[in-house]
């Protein structure tokens, strides 16, 4: 019951992870739908909001964060999209689906901002550089490990934004086809020509990373 | 099938995306081909490495942001003035003043009024225009000093042929010249060309 609270629809029911399944039976959620708990929000009940955020926290930061690396910015980012979402209520078709909108407005927010960082970067004298930390000579040099997910990571900055955003929820954040179309607002076709299109540029992408790689290690 | 058609469905069935009747398709020819048989191999190679990123990322800060977003939404309910309900809003939206807009429109308009009083006939009533050299004539000569020559004093004289232009009817017309000064008015030009 747990599983299918924390779907995004309340009768497509697709089985999710199990610690999707942990954090519903640790917020002791009863079996309300999206639905009401929207139409309640709605009325100015916002512990009817707050079993919203609980329901869908964690998948909105683990979608922002496949976009961004930065956890402190994640962070800020689901909290807007939350309290975007609870501003846009009134908006809010209630015969659809809450899911789909609200990871719609988590989407838009982040390709907003990281467009307003590469926006401020082309055009600014300085940027941020983050925190300066002295090298810990205990450890070794965290360049050498660079890891998969680090690559990964890279390899998909490169795959173009409309399959990037398609590839990432459906085949990292595992939603279905019908759902990606409907955060995306595309046809379901789209999305399965997109996905297509996605998937080659990630292996073709990745394909060249490895020969890069080998032709760097002959080299050496 | 083609074997683009192929690949576009191999695509689809590293994530099980394909249609029953796809899959069958698909099944079909890559019995058949072993290019694609190869292709979809390296297909599912790389939805490996996409499968462990999957698994990799996990969210690490198990502190709910519920009350961050509480606190905000308390926050600006305070901040924003109470409007009773049944009160039209009558409040007109903010309005920022664009002066870039204005300069831009301005430029704009003296660039045009530029070009328009540049494109103007001299005179309206002549459509004047320049003819070839064959039509210059001779008004004189001017003295003109001899560089060979090396002394002081050794000039020879030179045409000076002045462009004519006519109207419409082809009449010669006369290039209204600025006024010269006479030369007694000017000795310092005098000066400059006693040689």
């Amino acid at each position: 019951m747990a599983t299918r609270l924390l779907n995004m629809t309340d009768s497509n029911v697709e089985s999710r992870s199990e610690d999707e399944e942990h954090d519903a039976c640790e917020s002791g959620f009863s079996a309300v739908s999206d639905a009401r708990l929207v139409d309640e929000a709605r009325r100015g009940n916002t512990d009817s909001f707050g079993q919203l955020v609980l329901r869908y926290e964690r998948r909105v930061l683990r979608v922002i964060r496949r976009f961004m690396p930065d956890d402190q910015m994640a962070q800020d980012l689901a909290q807007e999209a939350f309290l975007r979402a609870f501003d846009r209520l009134e908006q809010f078709d209630p015969s659809r689906r809450f899911g789909p909108w609200l990871f719609r407005i988590a989407v838009n927010l982040t390709y907003d901002h990281l467009r307003r960082v590469r926006r401020r970067g082309r055009w600014a004298l300085f940027s941020e550089a983050g925190y300066e930390r002295p090298p810990d000579p205990a450890t070794d040099d965290p360049r050498q490990h660079l890891d998969t997910s680090q690559e990964v990571r890279m390899v998909l900055a490169d795959v173009p934004e409309a399959y990037r955003t398609v590839l990432i929820l459906r085949d990292l954040e595992g939603f279905s086809t019908s759902e990606v179309a409907a955060v995306t607002e595309r046809s379901e076709a789209t999305i399965r020509w997109r996905l297509a299109e996605a998937r080659r540029m990630f292996r073709e992408a990745w394909e060249r990373r490895d020969r890069a790689m080998e032709e760097r290690q002959k080299r050496e | 099938m083609k074997c683009s058609d192929a690949r576009h469905l191999i695509h689809l069935a590293a994530g099980d995306d394909n249609l029953p009747d796809e899959e069958q398709a698909l099944a079909e020819h890559l019995h058949s081909c072993a290019d694609c048989r190869s292709y979809s191999a390296g297909m599912t190679d790389a939805m490996q490495v996409l499968q462990k990123f999957r698994h990799d990322t996990t969210v690490v800060d198990e502190v709910s942001i519920w009350p961050d977003v509480e606190r905000r939404i308390r926050e600006r309910r305070t901040a924003r003035p109470a409007v009773p309900a049944e009160a039209p809003d009558r409040r007109q939206p903010k309005r920022q003043f664009h002066g870039g807009v204005v300069a831009l429109c301005a430029c704009s308009l003296v660039l045009a009024f530029i070009t328009i009083v540049q494109s103007l006939p001299v005179n309206d009533a002549m459509n004047v225009q320049m003819l070839s050299p064959d039509f210059r004539v001779n008004v004189g000569t001017v003295p003109r000093l001899q560089p060979g020559a090396g002394q002081a004093g050794s000039v020879s004289s030179a045409p000076v042929f002045v462009p004519v232009m006519t109207d419409s009817a082809g009449r010669p017309v006369m290039i209204p010249q600025p006024l010269q000064q006479s030369p007694s008015a000017r000795p310092a030009d005098r000066q400059t060309h006693s040689f």
